[in-house]
């Protein structure tokens, strides 16, 4: 017995060494063939997102039969783990082996940081998924969308104060470069209306229990959080209104962390908070009403900026595609992208030449629709949105 | 203990048979890779990384019986002199980074060890994952430790030898290679001297040991010291490498692989460790291929198996049966 | 005043679930030698079946947390009976084979549940709080930690005041004696083996009040009782509650008072505490 399992784990050894090199092996790259990878968080704090974004993706791609100006197209999708180093190391995979020119995400913004100077070697484009950090656009790698932190934020600054009324403000946000980013656009445009920020708190990665960072909260008309995802952020706003406070608050990425699940299981909590939104499954375009259609189909339920960010994203790259005739190669497809105005669910698109794009922002809140909590139309709206430092 | 003598018996006693693995594996370490695509490349590179981790750890454990909970203490400290010197100096020299991650890995193993060997047992679990822990909070929150806007230091160059050179995975996996292979000559030799076996009587039995004269506490100190330092080798290999570092390096998970992978090959001997962190290395490439969801599913499921039913390590099992095999019949060939 | 005041209670109500995590693990630990780094996924598992019941299915608050301890208790029992029974007093073996259980553990639950974060939950009759002063209490803090200090009283009395803790605390120091004594050791192991997974498995659904539940949280909750062990010692119902209260207080304070130095204040303490008193504050030695 002992003879026989002896071979076979010497054999299996042998097989685990030997058959990465065949099996495993690179794909040649095809002329054929358009590859598009895609780095998505199954696991994680953030892994309610990733089948969202896939469906985006999937979706986009369905419209068009997954062929692109008389190529087909392949779409690679590897787990990024919401673990920096999981994205590297499949960034790799990607690239190495698959042999990609496009990707689409990874979301964290430190991923971010770490694929930029890699992808810019390779020649590689990557598109963010919900924000970008203004310190990769010395790169010219990245495809920004809907546009950088600060940015996305700084318009909703100025709404809380000028519009919303509230004078100072405390500021609670998860401590990564991603939320701090958003943190900064909101204090600079609160301030710049005449605001005051009382009081920055940050919190670490995965905070079980908000509740010594509560009860420390000096007074203030209004509290603004920004945390890492739907988790997190229900998580906070049950506690903080579970220790009794009633005071008003309002977010950013409203649109992301309001996920009809998280919405479902927040109901009366989640009523009254305003948020930045750069989108709303309410919006009033034709693209949307498609795009909607299309969502319900195919998941069962209505999307949120998950989905319509992955699926703009992939029509943005369609579209270069159609105007590089298939070419994938990166500088081709940089001037494509950057040169684009497109209509899409969220509103009208078009780019800086840093690839940075011009969006709308908007203004939304949870709302109770009969028995369901669904997330409103837009309250405000503010038009291109432009990253200041790119003016 | 003549070892010039023992080497000389030890050919004399060869036969052909005994040939086949050592051509085997010689052929898996410098053909193979040649003949790999980049991607796998990589992968061998991320299995020579893991085995040195693996070795460093199997030296401590295995042979002093010493078990640490932090030995990603060492690792992540190697790694971050490199990442520190390519962020703030822009310097990627290797002959600079390397033997400074190596010392100041040195530096922390001794410190550590101070602390942590007050105590035994359980305790020492304890202890070395909480000096571990405290590694990671600083690497966390210290400014100067992190690339700016983020967690972790990346965009660290590739390795500068001095002279012009391009790099490529296959360049770099034999690059570690060789590194890997001094890495092993030297703790072989520590291993096969007479400090070495003092370790394993002190494993065995230090209260023997300590009537017998010996400074147990010292043995055990230095021990742990050599361990953390090629655990820096393997650290800064990983920056250089994967050209990025975070403070997970310096968490339990990373901790953890080491001992995972010593105790699947089997402890207290070298090449154990090897075998295991191949094993750990390519299984999950496997899976990452397969069913990437379901690996620490596979993973958990492979060290349970190896506790119950290959407490030995499988290395270790597959050596000892292979002479075996080999003795029994002539003419069996893999 | 009302700082100092609400921090204390919420760090005395997090102090408590984190005894009612450590004190099974200290107990199988101290005194039956068994190191369980799965004790976390116990309470993970307990967690997420009493969101099951609770949740998905609508029933009442405390079945599901009775059916959490139940989860927790068997999977403990099939741990120590198939596996851990094989590797007494190899404390290498239990480590690396609990610890093996964690990751399989964890991948169960995100196959079975997904890997999505769950809401906090608790019985509608005890959301909402109560007025003191100018601050407001969570009911579900003020049951937490009322149920911890019963819990840690029957514990108590259960270890100390009766002949079953009489029969685990002696049989741990001297099988052949209690064997001897015609006592089934063997019944003694699983029935406390069963207790400490139950109560991790129940904390699981307390917790689950205050905390969400979410696949990572089999080793988040292992790390946090690892550190309740080493400081509050070893062994017994009291070290575990005083190591809970403590950490939950330092914890608590630390982040109100130097948000950014919250990790580093407890690995911090739980240095300084081994490095003075190894087998912790109330702890036997091991």
């Amino acid at each position: 017995m002992k003879k026989f399992v002896t071979i076979l784990l010497a054999a299996a050894m042998a097989a685990i060494f030997v058959l990465p090199v065949y099996a495993g092996g690179g794909s040649e790259p095809e002329e054929e063939v358009i590859k598009i990878g895609a780095l998505l968080d199954f696991t994680g704090p953030v892994a309610d997102l990733g089948p969202k974004f896939q469906a985006g993706i999937e979706l986009a791609l369905e419209e068009v039969g997954y062929e692109v100006a008389g190529h087909p197209i392949e779409l690679i999708v590897e787990d990024s783990a919401t673990s920096v180093e999981a994205a590297v190391e499949k960034y790799k995979k990607l690239v190495d082996k698959d042999k990609i020119n496009l990707c689409i995400g990874p979301l964290m913004g430190d991923a971010h940081l770490a694929l930029a100077p890699l992808a810019a070697e390779n020649k590689v484009i990557i598109t963010s998924l919900i924000n970008g950090m203004y310190d990769t656009i010395k790169y010219k790698t990245y495809i920004i969308y809907p546009t950088t932190v600060d940015a996305q934020t700084y318009p909703f600054g100025k709404y809380t104060y000028e519009k919303l009324g509230h004078k100072s403000a405390v500021v609670i946000a998860a401590d990564y470069a991603g939320k701090r980013g958003y943190a900064d656009g909101f204090i600079k445009g609160f301030q710049e209306s005449g605001g005051e920020i009382v009081q920055e708190i940050y919190t670490p990665l995965g905070t079980p229990d908000y509740s010594p960072y509560i009860s420390q909260m000096k007074s203030a008309d209004v509290v603004m959080y920004a945390l890492e995802g739907p988790g997190p952020v229900s998580r906070f706003i049950y506690q903080y209104r579970q220790a009794g406070n009633e005071g008003p608050l309002v977010t950013i990425t409203q649109d992301g962390d309001y996920t009809p699940e998280a919405l479902a299981e927040l109901k009366d909590i989640a009523l009254g908070i305003q948020g930045e939104a750069s989108y709303t499954w309410k919006l009033d375009n034709p693209e949307n009403k498609k795009f909607v259609d299309g969502i319900k189909k195919k998941t069962g339920t209505v999307p949120s900026s998950s989905e319509q960010n992955a699926y703009t994203l992939t029509k943005i790259l369609l579209a270069a595609l159609e105007k590089t005739g298939g070419d994938d190669s990166y500088n081709k497809m940089w001037g494509a992208i950057t040169s684009l105005k497109m209509n899409t669910p969220a509103g009208p698109v078009s780019f800086t030449p840093e690839g940075v794009a011009i969006t709308h922002m908007y203004v939304t809140q949870a709302e109770k629709v009969g028995n369901n909590y669904e997330i409103s139309a837009p309250l405000f709206t503010v038009e291109n949105v432009k990253d200041w430092r790119l003016k | 203990m003549d070892t010039a003598i023992q080497k000389k018996s030890i050919f004399r006693n060869y036969r052909t048979i005994d040939l086949v693995p050592v051509v085997i594996i010689l052929f898996l370490l410098l053909i193979l890779p040649a003949l790999a695509p980049t991607h796998v490349q990589g992968i061998m590179v991320k299995f020579l990384i893991y085995a040195i981790f693996a070795i460093s750890y199997d030296f401590v454990f295995g042979y002093a019986g010493l078990l640490s909970l932090g030995h990603a203490a060492f690792f992540g400290t190697g790694g971050y002199v490199a990442a520190v010197l390519s962020l703030h100096w822009e310097n990627n020299l290797f002959w600079l980074g390397m033997p400074l991650g190596v010392i100041l890995a040195a530096i922390i193993a001794a410190v550590f060890g101070l602390i942590a060997l007050r105590v035994s047992g359980t305790y020492f679990l304890l202890l070395t994952f909480a000096l571990a822990q405290l590694l990671y909070s600083v690497s966390w929150n210290v400014r100067w430790l992190n690339s700016s806007g983020m967690q972790g230091i990346a965009n660290i160059s590739l390795p500068g030898l001095g002279f012009a050179f391009e790099w490529n995975n296959l360049r770099f996996f034999y690059f570690a290679l060789v590194i890997f292979g001094i890495c092993l000559y030297l703790l072989k030799r520590i291993t096969d001297s007479p400090f070495g076996h003092a370790l394993v009587g002190i494993r065995e039995g230090d209260i023997r040991m300590r009537v017998l004269g010996y400074n147990v506490w010292f043995f055990k100190y230095l021990a742990y010291i050599i361990s953390g330092t090629f655990a820096g080798v393997a650290g800064v290999l990983f920056a250089y490498f994967n050209r990025f570092i975070s403070p997970a390096q310096f968490s339990l998970g990373t901790s953890f692989l080491p001992m995972v992978m010593a105790i699947i090959g089997g402890r207290g001997t070298l090449y154990g460790a090897v075998i295991g962190a191949a094993i750990v290395v390519f299984v999950e490439y496997f899976a990452s291929l397969f069913t990437p969801e379901r690996w620490p599913l596979i993973l958990g499921a492979i060290f349970v198996v190896s506790i119950m039913y290959f407490r030995e390590g499988v290395g270790v099992f597959l050596v000892k049966n292979w002479k075996k095999v080999s003795g029994a019949n002539d003419s069996t060939t893999n | 005043m009302d700082f100092f005041l609400s921090n204390l209670l919420n760090g005395i109500s997090y102090g408590m679930i984190l005894f009612l995590i450590a004190a099974g693990m200290s107990i199988v630990m101290g005194v039956m030698g068994i190191t369980n780094l799965a004790h976390g996924a116990l309470y993970m598992v307990g967690a997420y079946v009493g969101w099951t019941v609770a949740v998905k299915l609508g029933l009442d608050f405390w079945l599901a947390a009775v059916a959490g301890g139940i989860a927790g208790g068997l999977i403990g029992l099939l741990m120590e009976r198939v596996f851990l029974k094989q590797l007494y007093k190899q404390v290498n073996e239990q480590v690396l084979l609990t610890y093996g259980f964690v990751y399989i553990l964890t991948n169960i639950c995100i196959w079975i549940w997904g890997g999505r974060y769950r809401l906090q939950f608790t019985a509608p009759y005890i959301f909402g709080s109560v007025d003191l002063g100018d601050f407001s209490f969570p009911l579900t803090r003020i049951v937490i930690t009322g149920l911890g200090f019963i819990i840690a009283a029957s514990l108590w009395y259960l270890q100390n005041k009766t002949r079953i803790g009489a029969i685990v605390r002696a049989g741990m120091d001297d099988k052949e004696m209690i064997q001897g004594l015609g006592i089934n050791l063997n019944v003694v192991v699983m029935l406390v083996f069963f207790i400490a997974s139950f109560i991790a498995g129940f904390a699981g659904v307390i917790g689950a009040q205050l905390l969400s539940t979410y696949p990572g949280i089999g080793l988040d909750v292992l790390l946090q009782a690892l550190v309740v062990i080493i400081v509050g010692g070893v062994g017994s119902i009291q070290g575990a509650l005083l190591g809970g209260l403590l950490i939950g207080l330092i914890d608590t304070f630390g982040k109100a008072l130097f948000p950014g130095l919250a990790m580093f204040t407890i690995y911090l303490a739980m240095i300084v505490v081994l490095l003075f008193k190894p087998s912790g504050l109330l702890g036997r030695k091991v």
